[in-house]
């Protein structure tokens, strides 16, 4: 039972992402907060936003997502580099410098597998960069992966949701 | 010695919440009414964390965490931006200005203590190593 922030502008990309979170065994359901379905008990949450300003928003539930029963505190966030309005560069700079958001891990998934980029999310603090793979039975192999290290492997502090 | 929390905020209603419900958890709290006041009574009492509002009239929280950044007395508390504002610039500012966390009004009173009770774990761990070297 994981909160996932999803922030892709590609509707394809986010899909297939989708797609490959909700295939680990426990099926996951997926909430876009655009079609107003009420998360399942058991299943993952999953929200998909589109640009940068949008994930700090939901984030600081603030602005389209002040809902707060609509928000939550991600357990990951899948952030994709190249966004409008404020890009993963921003989103992920602004959550590494506030202390109380800083241990949420980020991992990259990135078209662009460009040294200086790649060096750049590094320094600001990325947990991982991930690019991505063309063939897609790869690139769900490694959403997966992405998801059962983050999620399963990984242990976080808990006293801080 | 126990754990000092200001509150700083124009609104009496926040101001009595808050003080009530960090009360109840413990803590010594201390509250200001004012950007002015605020920065006096962070001088006076060194509290160990500081929630600030933005939105106050004549001082906002940006320009006094800006102010408590320039005292070497004051520049490490940990402040907690608290705001009722929707630009998402805001984020932006208040961290420039010195916040290490950040919270939007209205805000859920039980995930407010829980952070709070986050930074300060981790704000004295931070504190507790650097007294060690």
């Amino acid at each position: 039972m994981a909160n996932i922030l999803l922030v892709e502008d590609n509707p394809d990309h986010a899909k297939l992402i989708m797609f490959a979170l909700r295939d680990e065994k426990s099926r996951g359901d997926l909430v876009s907060l655009r079609d107003e379905q009420v998360p399942p008990a058991g299943g993952d949450r999953i929200c998909w936003v589109k640009d940068g300003e949008e994930a700090l928003n939901f984030l600081y539930q603030q602005g389209e997502h002040q809902d707060k029963s609509k928000t939550f505190r991600p357990d990951l966030i899948i952030l994709d580099l190249r966004l409008p309005k404020v890009d993963g560069n921003g989103v992920l700079k602004q959550v590494k410098d506030d202390l109380s958001l800083k241990s949420i891990p980020i991992v990259i998934l990135s078209s662009s597998g460009n040294d200086e980029e790649i060096a750049r999310a590094y320094l600001n603090g990325v947990n991982s960069y991930v690019t991505k793979p063309v063939d897609f039975h790869q690139f769900r192999e490694k959403v997966k992966q992405i998801k059962s290290y983050w999620l399963s492997v990984c242990t976080f502090p808990t006293n801080q949701k | 010695m126990g754990t000092k929390i200001l509150v700083v905020d124009d609104n009496v209603d926040t101001r009595k919440v808050l003080h009530h419900s960090l009360v109840k958890e413990g803590y010594e709290v201390v509250v200001a009414s004012s950007g002015a006041q605020g920065i006096e009574l962070t001088k006076k009492e060194i509290p160990n964390l500081i929630v600030l509002d933005i939105s106050m009239p004549s001082m906002d929280g940006w320009s006094v965490a800006e102010e408590l950044k320039k005292d070497s007395a004051t520049a490490k508390i940990p402040i907690l931006m608290l705001t009722a504002l929707k630009e998402p610039e805001a984020i932006r500012k208040s961290f420039g200005s010195g916040a290490i966390a950040y919270m939007s009004k209205p805000f859920d009173l039980e995930k407010l203590k829980q952070k709070i009770k986050y930074l300060l774990l981790v704000t004295q761990q931070g504190q507790e190593t650097e007294a060690e070297k």
